[in-house]
């Protein structure tokens, strides 16, 4: 893109001479290219009469003059300054440079699309006073926020602070000699120094358009995330934890640590009852919920007269949403269940969001894909998550419904009519209509089996149950539909959340919408492999984990009426199902211990509970496990998966992978929170050719 | 009449339940007016098993023991605390009552629910009220009433699930199942009972093999929980898992060491077996009502109606069981009918009752015609129940094995000795033979030592006088102290005789004590041996003084006289050695 309209900053300071040279330089040149402009020179001190003299030119030559007085420095003043938003460039000039005219001449020759352009001298780097800069005013502003207003190095910081910051910088080769250096060097060596240790709160990319959100973002942690969404980041995964997160937890930690020292036992004592509190709400809450769903059958029953009756002419348009990464495997499987939809192509927009460096996948789709699928291909960017994707895709949805599936995904025929019939029939507060997941793999082995066994628990009871005391409903991944003027106004995904489906249900519920489940069910892949279902889970472990930390930063948007206290749902099924993943194999060892070694340990592990409190942890424990696993066959039963009830026996093993998972996730959201582990799909049509 | 009608339709289940309420309400009253409610031994055991989980030596669930299952006792716990509860029996009565009711609720609405007819389930729940043996019973802290509501309620969930196929009743069927099994042990024959039922009901729907199994693992993995729990908490206290049923103390040994007829009749005996147990549920129920009951099955069965039929099945498992239980030779039951020695266990007849309840239900739905027939009937064979006693009341109170027994009379003077003359430190005394002393004297449950004590129980055992201030023994029923009164060396120094009454003695420790004098209550029924004519007797292998005054004298009771005889010869301290010459009474 060529520059249309740049604003020049000088800051000058006793430049009479140079003033004089640059203006009228800088006039010719930016007449003669046609751009439109405006230059101003802050002043700060100058005694040779350089602002007389500007103003003595003004009727040739019309230079704004901002003095700086004493108490303020040149940063401080831009801050506040008009001239940064009324232009989308800004040209940055140092006076003492001479040839900065031809160089800016130059820059502004080549077209632009990084967010700071310098000139490179032959022997130069980055880190070389620059003489001419040209930076987005966007950027400038969010620079001009971090920077030390008392930094005397101007420019030089401000390129630190934006390399800093992971906004691209790009060098523009130029024939002239490079300006003076040598300058400051302490300052600039220090200056460096102080970056390394600083962390600057996350900034917020606008999108591109007010019409979209597309190349919407974020830069944070020396990075630019491109996100198409406009999410604030206190409500984004972004950070894991914010600054008052941090604080309280690093201080209950040191609670902990000091009362240990005082009195271990005691603290082991109020600890462990505390769990078995938790432990003993979360059955009774589990109990609750399934007989709720058993008893009311809550979903919305869609019925197969009511499909047929509806005529083609009035359906709307959907848009299926389609991330893809590295699965070129499924893609024909997924093309058919596509095609075989019972529902007319002409208001079938189905975009496959490939990503730009996934170029296998881009091949096959573009040699296989149907002409009503349409293939979208995501820009690359940081963080390249499936929520990017979504976000990238809903940009360029034309449909009145948006539905999401997963690459090896296979639903039912009439489940896109059976949506639509739901959301005609349900009140406009529900925003989210969702599918019931389930397998279609699950005789392939064992580990699919169980994954089954859990899928039907989740979907046919757990929800359900939720959604019949209209509890927050954590989504699952694919098959949810939404309104595309809806899911627009709660500004798409959150790209920085591995568990944006989770995630999504939350906000949903704060904003004071539903989430509704309708009685049609799409068929996924059960992973297979246990290396890859280990993957898998301690990415949505490590979502559920984002979801948790992000949504317990403004609790009371849970809390809609004393009748509803859904935080309490909440921290129990976000918050206590995630807690217990990781303590289980703890305190079923001490479990174990208690009874092996009762003549040794019996008497200290006693005295750490309370006689009550041993009670109702034994009755947890004993019962509380049975209930659990008996929770398993109810889903299967529920599902009319007989073949499976038996396999709830073998769920005490399946959790124990889970808390394996758990700590693997625990110890990526500390490394690298949002790497997205991708799940490897297909491997159930390897199984197949063999 | 119409709105009478519409109102009866609307609240027909809200007015029975109401009623029977207020009728179990008043007979509890009543029979707590005439001091009735706590004449079963078994009642007081039961509420004493209660309190100790809150005040005794070694307080804790510990408490609640092997030798019944726990359930009654747990539910006693909120009020048994209290002293008042307790000692009224009030905490054990309020659950019968409660139980009672509800089991009235739901045999209701099974009734209505299935027959659709507020005929039928009027005479339904007048036949299962209305019975007084369950109306005295249902107000004493006995596990009947109990068992009955929870047979009841699981009967009502399997039907509920035969019939609307929501899986939800399963696990609702297991639960009232698993509950049964600790209220009795009946109830561990009616949950593989009504395992199979299940299954076979999904196997009758053409179902295929897989939901079968699927459908008898759901129920079977609640139901048998129960089993397994007590099984394991038997193995991990006790280190056996079969205490409960083989274990010194346990329900059958018991049994079996206070009468031990019946056993020997119906052990491996089916006609036997059967016809005690039925002679026992006519003394319940009555005759009529049994018949009644055996017609509507036959005419169920005729005209294919299985959803009563199924119900009827499921409630007739005490039957089978008891007979069962009897043919093995675990169980112990006597009716004055059959055998002539009195009544034991006899209300164990009254667990038919929720079938022939509905036994003449079914009657009543079968032709509209002669329902007010049926209604007579019942009528009449209330009347005839009526006229006499209920039968629960007469086996409470039996004068061979009950409250009015000779050990039963002689438990209540000592408890009234006990009661003027109170030991300020621990009291030693048997839980498994006389529990219900303690309770007939108000000794304070914290001041006993018992078999569930723990370790002071393993100290006193070892060395009394470390801990009992005194020591009540009642050597006839072989209880796990006479031992120790006898075989410790130096016994009769630090303890001394001061209760003799029918088979109890008491001891109380002389160090701190000595002028105590010792009141022997002679019983009317005995003559006791002289002492002047002795005999001799050699000592044989495998003999002691119990078994030797048995034998000879009649009694093993008078073990005392032989110590007495050969005390200056032998003994400061009876022991006894084979080919020992002893002096004996003669007989």
């Amino acid at each position: 893109m060529k520059i249309k309209k740049i604003n020049i900053f000088i800051p000058t300071s006793n430049h009479r001479v140079q003033i004089n040279d640059l203006s009228h330089g800088l006039k010719t040149l930016l007449i003669e290219a046609g751009v439109d402009h405006k230059i101003i020179c802050f002043d700060s001190k100058s005694t040779d009469g350089t602002v007389e003299y500007l103003k003595s030119i003004y009727s040739e030559i019309p230079v704004e003059i901002e003095e700086i007085s004493l108490r303020n420095t040149l940063t401080k003043v831009l801050r506040k300054h008009p001239a940064i938003n009324d232009s989308d460039y800004i040209a940055i000039i140092d006076p003492d440079y001479l040839p900065a005219t031809t160089v800016l001449k130059q820059l502004l020759d080549n077209t632009i699309k990084q967010d700071i352009l310098l000139p490179s001298f032959s022997k130069g780097n980055i880190h070389q006073h620059p003489g001419v800069m040209i930076i987005k005013s966007g950027v400038l502003t969010h620079l001009l926020e971090v920077v030390d207003h008392k930094e005397k190095i101007f420019q030089h910081s401000l390129i630190q602070h934006a390399a800093h910051l992971g906004y691209e910088i790009s060098n523009l080769p130029v024939d002239d000699p490079a300006p003076k250096t040598g300058r400051n060097r302490f300052a600039k060596m220090w200056l460096k120094f102080k970056l390394i240790f600083t962390h600057f709160p996350p900034h917020h990319i606008p999108p591109q358009n007010t019409e979209t959100m597309n190349w919407a973002g974020v830069h944070y942690h020396k990075s630019r995330f491109i996100t198409h969404t406009t999410i604030n980041h206190q409500h984004s995964a972004v950070t894991t934890l914010n600054h008052l997160q941090k604080f309280i937890l690093l201080n209950l930690g040191i609670i902990l640590l000091i009362s240990l020292v005082l009195n271990w036992h005691l603290t082991l004592l109020v600890l462990f009852s505390s769990l078995v509190v938790l432990y003993f709400l979360d059955l009774l809450f589990n109990v609750f919920i399934i007989f709720r769903s058993l008893f009311i059958n809550p979903e919305i029953v869609i019925k197969d007269e009511d499909v047929n009756s509806l005529k083609n002419k009035e359906l709307p348009i959907i848009t299926v949403l389609c991330p893809l990464y590295k699965e070129e495997a499924v893609l024909p499987q997924f093309i058919e269940a596509m095609s075989s939809f019972d529902y007319p192509k002409d208001k079938l927009q189905v975009l496959l969001l490939l990503e730009e460096v996934d170029t296998g996948t881009i091949e096959v789709a573009k040699e296989i894909a149907p002409p009503f699928i349409q293939i979208l291909i995501v820009p690359n960017s940081l963080p390249r998550t499936k929520p990017k994707a979504l976000n990238w895709g809903l940009g360029h949805a034309k449909g009145e419904y948006i539905v999401i599936y997963d690459a090896e995904d296979i639903p039912e025929k009439d489940q896109l009519k059976k949506a639509v019939i739901a959301f005609n029939r349900e009140g406009k507060d529900v925003f989210c209509m969702q599918a019931k997941l389930n397998f279609y793999n699950p005789k392939q082995n064992l580990l699919t089996r169980l994954f089954t066994a859990e899928y039907s628990l989740w979907f046919d009871l757990i929800l359900t149950g939720l959604y019949s005391i209209s509890a927050p409903i954590p989504l699952g991944g694919t098959s949810n539909f939404f309104r595309t003027k809806d899911i627009i106004k709660v500004e798409g995904w959150d790209a920085f959340n591995v568990c944006e489906d989770c995630d999504l249900g939350m906000r949903l519920y704060k904003r004071g919408n539903k989430t509704a489940l309708f009685n049609s069910t799409t068929f996924e892949e059960a992973n297979s492999n246990l290396n890859s279902w280990i993957k898998q889970r301690s990415h949505w472990i490590k979502g559920y984990i984002q979801g948790f930390f992000v949504h317990i930063r403004s609790p009371r948007g849970f809390n809609r009426s004393i009748r509803q206290p859904h935080l309490f749902t909440f921290i129990l099924m976000v918050g206590g199902k995630t807690l217990s993943v990781f303590i289980n194999p703890f305190l079923w060892m001490i479990t174990l211990a208690y009874f092996i070694f009762r003549p040794y340990l019996g008497n200290f592990i006693e005295s750490l509970y309370p006689a009550p409190i041993f009670y109702m942890g034994l009755f947890t424990l004993m019962l509380g496990n049975l209930i659990y696993l008996y929770n398993y066959m109810l889903g299967c039963a529920k599902r009319g998966y007989w073949h499976l009830v038996e396999l709830g026996f073998l769920v005490p093993f399946y959790w124990l992978m889970m808390s394996f998972a758990a700590w693997k996730a625990l110890y990526q959201i500390l490394v690298k929170p949002y790497y997205w582990e991708k799940t490897t799909h297909g491997l159930h049509l390897n199984k197949a050719k063999l | 009449m119409k709105r009478l009608n519409s109102f009866l339709d609307r609240n027909l289940i809200t007015i029975i339940t109401f009623t029977a309420l207020l009728v179990f309400t008043g007979m509890f009253v009543f029979y707590y007016s005439q001091h009735a409610t706590l004449l079963y031994g078994d009642s007081r055991a039961r509420l004493l098993i209660a309190r100790r989980v809150f005040d005794s030596l070694t307080p804790g669930l510990s408490q609640l023991g092997s030798v019944w299952p726990p359930l009654p006792q747990i539910l006693n716990l909120p009020t048994v605390w209290n002293s008042y509860f307790f000692y009224s029996g009030l905490s054990g009565s309020l659950v019968s009552i409660i139980s009672a009711v509800l089991a009235t609720y739901f045999l209701a609405k099974m009734a209505l629910e299935i027959s659709k007819s507020k005929f039928v389930t009027a005479i339904t729940v007048i036949a299962f009220v209305l019975n007084p043996s369950f109306l005295y019973i249902s107000t004493t802290p006995m596990t009947e009433s109990l068992f009955i509501f929870l047979m009841v309620i699981s009967t009502y969930f399997i039907w509920k699930w035969s019939k609307s196929s929501n899986i939800i009743y399963i696990p609702l069927a297991g639960m009232a199942t698993v509950a049964a099994t600790l209220t009795r042990y009946d109830a561990w024959f009616f949950t593989g009972f009504a395992a199979i039922f299940i299954s076979a009901i999904v196997f009758f729907k053409h179902k295929p093999f897989s939901e079968i199994k699927g459908t008898f693992i759901l129920f079977s993995t609640i139901a048998f929980s129960g089993i397994a729990a007590w099984l394991i908490y038997n193995q991990i206290i006790y280190g056996n898992m079969l205490r409960f049923a083989t274990g010194e103390g346990s329900a059958l040994s018991q049994a079996i060491l206070k009468t031990g007829i019946s056993v020997k009749l119906t052990k491996g005996n089916i006609v036997n077996s059967s016809l005690i147990f039925l002679s026992a549920s006519i003394l319940n129920v009555g005759i009529v009502s049994l018949i009644v009951t055996l017609i509507a099955t036959v005419i169920l069965f005729i005209r294919r109606n299985y959803n009563f039929l199924l119900v009827l099945l499921l409630l007739s498992t005490p039957l089978w069981f008891n007979i069962i239980s009897l043919f093995l030779g675990q169980s112990e039951l006597l009716t004055e009918d059959f055998v002539t020695h009195g009544l034991y266990n006899t209300r164990y007849g009254l667990l038919v009752l929720p079938l022939t309840a509905l036994g003449y239900g079914v009657m009543a739905s079968i032709s509209k015609r002669f329902r007010l027939a049926v209604l007579a009937v019942l009528l009449f064979q209330l009347i005839a129940l009526f006229s006499s006693p209920p039968i629960t009341l007469k086996d409470a109170t039996d004068v061979t094995y009950g409250y009015a027994s000779p050990k039963g009379i002689e438990q209540q003077k000592l408890a009234a000795w006990i009661q003027s003359r109170p030991s300020s430190g621990l009291t030693l005394i048997s839980a498994l033979s006389n529990d219900s002393l303690v309770f007939d004297a108000h000794i304070p449950t914290n001041k006993v030592v018992n078999e569930g004590s723990g370790r002071y129980w393993q100290t006193a055992i070892n060395n009394p006088s470390v801990i009992a201030d005194r020591i009540i023994v009642s050597p006839e029923e072989r209880d796990s102290i006479w031992k120790v009164v006898l075989e410790k060396k130096n016994f009769f120094d630090d303890f001394s005789l001061v209760y003799s009454g029918g088979s109890f003695l008491v001891y109380d420790l002389t160090k701190n004590n000595k002028l105590k004098t010792v009141e022997i209550v002679p019983t009317s029924t005995e003559v006791t041996p002289s002492l002047k004519a002795s005999c001799d007797y050699i000592v044989r292998y495998g003999d002691c003084l119990w078994t030797i005054a048995e034998a000879k004298l009649g009694n093993g009771f008078y073990y005392t006289k032989i110590v007495e005889l050969n005390k200056k010869t032998y003994f400061d301290f009876p022991t006894i050695h084979p080919n020992q010459k002893l002096l004996i009474p003669c007989p």
